[in-house]
């Protein structure tokens, strides 16, 4: 009974169980293969389709997961919490969607100051990977899921690294491999729960 | 000093434990479902561990006891059952913790 002991122990289980199925692994999987691959061929329908490819993980969810995960309802307080995290992640989406428009704006009609042109032009994708590494970590905080701090890590360190290299034109390959990880590690996710949760013949009957 | 008046005296100093909730795996449930609002049958099962059976005769029990409310319906097509805990079984939770805390309170470390 020791480990059932601490109630708000039992209410973070439960809460991040709901995410161990690795759809939201997917989900940014494809999105950051899209990215990368349109950076390597220069073809931005391939990110167009990986985007859309990208809202399957929802409907494996709803058709695939949840028959198997069943449902729930969090307490009125967590409700209240994931809300709370949701609009602060929104803001701070919309915040960073607010500075790279504005910034991509000064730097197409040339009036930025010539040291900071530079600077974008020299470590814009390292920005751009602190930016998703920011959204990464939200996503990891709102869901309580460690696994996205690592991704998070992961994406910096890939996007420092794509930044340094880009002289080299190997940000494509970067970004790929990285995007290539974590679609792996959400499949590898997937398959394990497919393993750890069958549809039990109640299930199966029940859904037919 | 005979035994059962020795039993009686420590009965006295003892503090009631709602039995229906000590069983470990009815504890289970009534905790998960505390920290919760509700949840179906299904994600109960999976997160405590227990056979559909087994978990099916608990619920039963905590039902006739009125610590729990079982309210089945249909989603689409298909039956659904969801449960939680009703005013009764909250309190009834509250109150076995806070007689378990008792019990432990004088425990050297």
């Amino acid at each position: 009974m020791a480990n059932i002991s601490n109630l708000k122990e039992i209410e973070k289980k439960v809460f991040s169980s709901y995410f161990h199925d690795g759809m939201l692994d997917l989900y940014g999987g494809l999105m950051l293969l899209g990215f990368g691959l349109s950076i390597l061929t220069n073809k931005i329908y391939l990110l167009i389709i990986c985007i859309t490819l990208a809202m399957v993980p929802l409907l494996i969810r709803k058709h695939i997961v949840l028959p198997r995960l069943g449902l729930v309802k969090f307490s009125a307080e967590r409700q209240a919490k994931t809300k709370k995290s949701k609009l602060i992640a929104l803001i701070t989406g919309v915040f960073i969607l607010f500075l790279v428009t504005f910034f991509m704006a000064l730097f197409s009609v040339n009036i930025l100051p010539a040291w900071v042109e530079a600077l974008m032009n020299d470590y814009l994708l390292a920005f751009l990977g602190v930016m998703i590494a920011s959204i990464v970590a939200i996503a990891a905080f709102i869901v309580k899921v460690r696994r996205f701090y690592i991704y998070a890590v992961v994406i910096f360190i890939v996007f420092c690294l794509a930044s340094i290299l880009s002289p080299l034109d190997m940000e494509g390959i970067i970004i790929v491999s990285a995007g290539g990880i974590i679609l792996l590690s959400g499949t590898i996710i997937f398959i394990r729960f497919l393993h750890h949760n069958p549809l039990s013949r109640e299930e199966i009957a029940k859904w037919q | 000093m005979a035994i059962s008046e020795q039993s009686s005296k420590n009965s006295g100093t003892m503090v009631e434990i709602d039995r229906l909730i000590h069983e470990p795996a009815r504890f289970n449930i009534m905790a998960h479902l505390y920290v919760i609002q509700s949840a179906d049958f299904l994600f109960l099962q999976k997160q405590i561990g227990l056979t559909w059976g087994n978990l099916s005769s608990h619920l039963a029990k905590l039902e006739k006891a009125g610590y729990i409310e079982i309210e089945k319906d249909f989603i689409g097509k298909k039956p659904h059952t969801m449960l939680y805990l009703s005013n009764n079984g909250r309190t009834a939770f509250e109150d076995y913790h806070k007689r378990m805390k008792q019990v432990f309170k004088h425990l050297p470390a």
